[in-house]
């Protein structure tokens, strides 16, 4: 299990920020499995309603058991990924340093950072009527480095974390004696 | 050909499930940061991985496997007589 403290590299670094993505993230998967998971009761009703029936038979009968075993495990199977890939991607801002770790998927994980110093631009994006009133959005930091960019994608207040790392960045160019870029 | 032949397939999506899900709550144990609602989500996960588990051996003990397989099982016919 990772720790917090392991991410700190200098002298007087402190996390501002650990960020995940918002809970809608999680909620489009669990609406879309209570949807599958439903299916099958409809399409019995449907079934019972009509003047046809299926032939009863012990074939029909273990094909149906399995098949529905099958379907419930690979919904569940599917959430349960969906909650491993989406809860690994961590957004850490300290004061020194915006720190990325990105789960793709599984055994495929990215680890990105930039200092403080890197950051060009910030710019917070909240846009379309849920994430105004649920409060999320993405944040897109422009860098110097090699990763030229860095998305926050689907996080929580996105407007106070933008306005947090720009202060943060003027902080560590008051500190370094750079002057603001033009 | 016996029913049974059946089980085979579904024992390997069994399999399949299994090493899926222990390599996902690995994934989860070494690279989260350490959090209450982690362990949560396992503990989840494995009630209902045991419950779906336990629905499906109760339905499937009920069938006789060693009934032969026919095939096609999925024909239709009229509840209703016209004649």
């Amino acid at each position: 299990m990772m720790k917090l403290e392991d991410l700190l590299h200098y002298p007087n670094e402190r996390v501002v920020y650990f960020l995940r993505h918002h809970w809608i993230v999680y909620a489009f998967p669990v609406a879309l499995a209570v949807l599958l998971a439903i299916i099958p009761f409809i399409a019995g009703a449907l079934l019972s309603t009509t003047s046809y029936v299926l032939n009863p038979s012990v074939t029909m009968a273990a094909v149906l058991s399995l098949g529905l075993s099958v379907y419930y495990l690979g919904i569940w199977l599917f959430l349960f990924t969906t909650f491993h890939n989406a809860y690994l991607d961590v957004w850490v801002v300290t004061t020194h340093r915006i720190v990325y770790i990105e789960q793709h998927q599984l055994f495929s994980r990215t680890v990105s950072e930039q200092p403080l110093s890197r950051v060009q631009d910030v710019t917070s994006d909240v846009r379309g009527i849920l994430p105004t009133m649920l409060g999320y959005g993405d944040i897109l930091v422009q860098t110097a480095g090699a990763v030229d960019k860095f998305a926050f994608d689907t996080i929580p207040n996105p407007t106070e974390v933008s306005r947090t790392i720009f202060q943060l960045v003027d902080d560590v160019r008051k500190r370094e004696g750079e002057p603001p870029p033009a | 050909m016996p029913l049974f032949i059946l089980l085979i397939p579904y024992a390997l999506f069994l399999l399949m499930y299994v090493s899926w899900s222990f390599a996902l709550a690995y994934h989860l144990y070494r690279f989260s940061f350490s959090s209450a609602r982690m362990w949560l989500v396992v503990a989840l996960h494995v009630s209902v991985s045991a419950f779906l588990l336990f629905v499906s051996i109760g339905a499937l003990t009920a069938i006789d496997w060693s009934a032969p397989l026919q095939l096609p099982f999925l024909a239709m016919t009229s509840a209703i007589n016209p004649f």
